[in-house]
């Protein structure tokens, strides 16, 4: 990806447009994969309990078997409920990211917090995801936000390359002096790649502004993210 | 009278948890009920069976929704087909209406709801191919009136 000269005034108001528009952007696909995700969850929560309520007046089963059938739809309920807050909790923190980008970030937090909508978008393009998080690694530099948008736009444009069945693992390590963020296919890219969502000169800006370099050798091929400790 | 015919029902929808308890509950409701989880599998369905409605979900691996209907609409026009999305947008449901959709819901649907859109749909679907009898006819009598005539 070449590098870019903004230093004139001209050329950084240009660079601070893509930069917006790239967060408006990556905010509108992210409340776009809450609501779907949500929607899901409340149809399948609503046609469960309505399940159990049929079973309640069907006259073809006894007593005991309505008791049986209609346990098994409780802890199903129980079990959507959870993964319905565990969705909401990630989008309420996406939120607060939202209003307090901060100036410092862990890493797998970042990560963590794009997780539900990358298993998403993996499951739509038909692959898989894996992580492999380093422990304990020190915080970095930079904005919240600016460095998941970064993330989110390299993972959709990895996934738009691939082919289906392929897994993705995100890894994360401490290097001597930086973060790296790996995200590596476990197959070849796909030979016809479809459309990248995402500009190069999008996420060329949105690196800059996150204080991050990016290596990717080969398109639909393994990417890096590497974020200095010092800056 | 005879025996009255059960709408056959097509769900397509990757979330699979949410699909099976839906053709359960429709199944109760004396529907007859099949389930597949991706676009590719609908089309692989109806090559061999053919279901009256389709339930079609939008947002699926491998093939969207819109381009399931548009496969199907080119193959198997009689089947009426509802989409029933998580997160359809106005350009989706035009498009789905614009393809020969039957109907554009949104999830979570009420039962009741999803129901009558699916006997409409059926009741939709007979009423078409009473029409095309109904030509056919007027198309056999048409040419029987001009073998007469000639023979005449």
């Amino acid at each position: 990806m070449p590098e870019k000269n903004i230093s004139s005034p001209a050329s950084a108001r240009v660079s601070g447009d893509v930069i917006t528009d790239a967060l408006s952007r990556f905010t509108g696909r992210i409340i776009s994969l809450f609501v779907h995700e949500l929607n899901n969850h409340l149809a399948t929560l609503r046609e469960t309990s309505g399940l159990g309520d049929d079973l309640m007046n069907a006259r073809a089963l006894s007593d005991k078997e309505k008791l049986k059938e209609i346990e098994t739809l409780i802890h199903a309920i129980e079990n959507r409920v959870g993964h319905t807050s565990s969705l909401v909790r990630v989008f309420g923190d996406f939120g607060s990211h939202m209003e307090d980008p901060g100036d410092s970030l862990d890493i797998n937090l970042a990560i963590e917090g794009l997780h539900p909508f990358f298993s998403k978008i993996a499951r739509q393009n038909n692959l898989s995801l894996r992580s492999a998080y380093g422990r304990n690694l020190p915080a970095v530099r930079g904005s919240f936000l600016f460095m998941q948008c970064l993330l989110f736009a390299i993972f959709e444009n990895l996934c738009a390359s691939l082919v289906p069945q392929t897994t993705v693992c995100i890894s994360t390590e401490k290097t001597a002096s930086s973060i790296m963020v790996s995200l590596t296919p476990d197959c070849a890219p796909a030979a016809v790649f479809g459309k990248a969502p995402w500009p190069d000169r999008t996420i060329a800006a949105v690196a800059a502004a996150a204080a991050a370099a990016i290596d990717q050798p080969q398109q639909g091929g393994a990417v890096s993210v590497r974020i200095d400790l010092s800056t | 009278m005879g025996k009255k015919k059960s709408i056959k029902v097509l769900l397509v929808d990757d979330e699979v948890e949410f699909v099976n308890t839906l053709a359960q509950r429709l199944k109760l409701r004396e529907l007859l009920v099949d389930t597949v989880y991706d676009g590719p599998q609908a089309l692989e369905f109806i090559r061999k069976l053919e279901p009256d409605v389709i339930v079609l979900d939008l947002k699926m691996p491998g093939l969207h929704g819109i381009e399931v209907l548009r496969e199907i609409k080119k193959t198997r026009p009689e089947i009426q087909v509802i989409i029933l999305t998580g997160h359809g947008t106005e350009k989706d449901e035009e498009e789905a209406r614009k393809l020969g959709g039957f109907d554009f819901l949104h999830k979570p649907a009420d039962i009741d709801l999803l129901i009558a859109k699916i006997k409409e749909a059926f009741q939709e679907k007979l009423e078409r191919a009473m029409t095309a009898i109904t030509f056919a006819e007027e198309g056999i009598f048409d040419t029987a009136r001009k073998i007469i005539k000639k023979e005449e």
